[in-house]
């Protein structure tokens, strides 16, 4: 599965005047690339990780908030003609930084059926706030990331919910 | 775009901790309302800058029943929510129209989540900035104006677009009270959108549960 992280899951929803296959054009804004490059993680389909990815990216948040992902299968990618570059990711989780990839060689047509492939063939996935909370305390248990390793204005929030049960081994050092 | 430059920069605290010039009377309550009467962005820089006092004192004097919004903070939204339309928002990112809506919340708290609720009634505002309020409102933990955030909040979960009806609802669910599961339930009963109503209703589970 390839798994994209969405600014706005609404942009995916259908609408009165919008036809059965068709996609709103500001779902595109989800996929905003960088250099003709959009970011992904590809994934083998086991459910754990995408909970994994969905702590990895919650994480390095400001604050808590539901997570949006599209999820299409690997095929997509070469039904739209779309070149891949394996390339580090950036999360605090190592491991779902090696499930990173880079979408390269992008064009208007290309982002434009890929949208319209996600709709198609793929699923739009809410992670509410509650599963965003359950995901990040899993990882958090599994040493998949570490308590000093999220973004310092969440952890307050984490802690006030008692994910963080206390505070970083580097905060407790210093 | 330059009176959102202007906001979102530091103020000076003044020697005495007040917001007017050392020059000005101590009376907090009349000082307050002579700079409302002003229309420079220098002296709101002050103002949204005020000493702790001067904060409980707002709060008290804008939680009576015969409280109007005061002009100056209605000038100061309209200026933040029109740069807000450059902006990109994303949910748990603080962006910078937050930022700014919390300096200018620090000192008026009341009046501005009740003049938030005015723009969230009227039919002319984006829904992407509308979300982001109800995101950044939902952050906001002082007892006091607690009631008014849930207020604001379900508010939302009215608004004719799908985005402010979801930002709200997630903003309720932050929020972690009792209350919001009601309203929620509610706000299900009403949905016609059905991606969002399963949203809603998933929403509710994970809360219940």
């Amino acid at each position: 599965m390839v798994c994209r992280k969405l600014s706005q899951k609404r942009y995916w929803d259908g609408l009165p005047w919008l036809g059965a296959q068709e996609v709103q054009a500001d779902a595109v804004k989800c996929l905003m690339t960088r250099q003709n490059r959009l970011s992904v993680f590809v994934l083998d389909g086991a459910d754990d990780q995408t909970e994994r990815v969905v702590a990895a990216l919650a994480v390095t948040r400001d604050n808590l908030a539901p997570l949006d992902l599209a999820m299409a299968p690997e095929g997509v990618l070469a039904q739209c003609d779309i070149r891949r570059d394996r390339v580090q990711g950036q999360t605090p989780d190592p491991g779902v930084n090696d499930w990173h990839e880079d979408l390269v060689d992008l064009t208007a047509g290309k982002i434009a059926r890929l949208a319209a492939a996600i709709k198609d063939e793929g699923e739009i996935r809410r992670y509410n706030l509650k599963k965003v909370e359950a995901a990040i305390r899993q990882s958090l248990d599994e040493d998949f990331i570490g308590a000093e390793q999220i973004n310092g204005k969440l952890v307050q929030s984490l802690r006030k919910r008692g994910i963080v049960r206390s505070f970083p081994a580097r905060t407790r050092r210093s | 775009m330059t009176s959102m430059t202007a906001l979102g920069a530091t103020a000076p605290r003044q020697p005495d901790g007040a917001f007017g010039t050392a020059a000005e009377p101590s009376n907090r309550t009349s000082c307050r309302y002579r700079l409302v009467r002003k229309d420079s962005t220098e002296h709101a820089e002050r103002w949204v800058d005020g000493t702790f006092r001067d904060r409980i004192e707002n709060t008290i004097n804008e939680s009576s029943p015969d409280f109007s919004i005061p002009l100056q903070v209605e000038e100061q939204l309209d200026r933040l929510c029109l740069a807000a339309l450059d902006e990109q928002f994303e949910a748990g990112i603080e962006s910078r129209f937050s930022g700014e809506l919390q300096r200018l919340c620090a000192y008026h708290p009341i009046a501005v989540l009740r003049s938030l609720r005015a723009r969230l009634l009227h039919d002319g505002a984006s829904p992407e900035v509308l979300s982001e309020i109800l995101q950044w409102a939902s952050r906001q933990e002082a007892g006091a104006i607690r009631p008014i955030v849930v207020e604001l909040l379900s508010t939302g979960l009215h608004h004719k677009s799908s985005l402010v009806r979801d930002a709200a609802a997630s903003a309720l669910a932050y929020l972690d009270e009792r209350a919001a599961v009601s309203h929620l339930r509610q706000a299900i009963e009403r949905e016609t959108a059905p991606e969002l109503r399963g949203d809603l209703e998933d929403l509710v589970r994970s809360l219940e549960s």
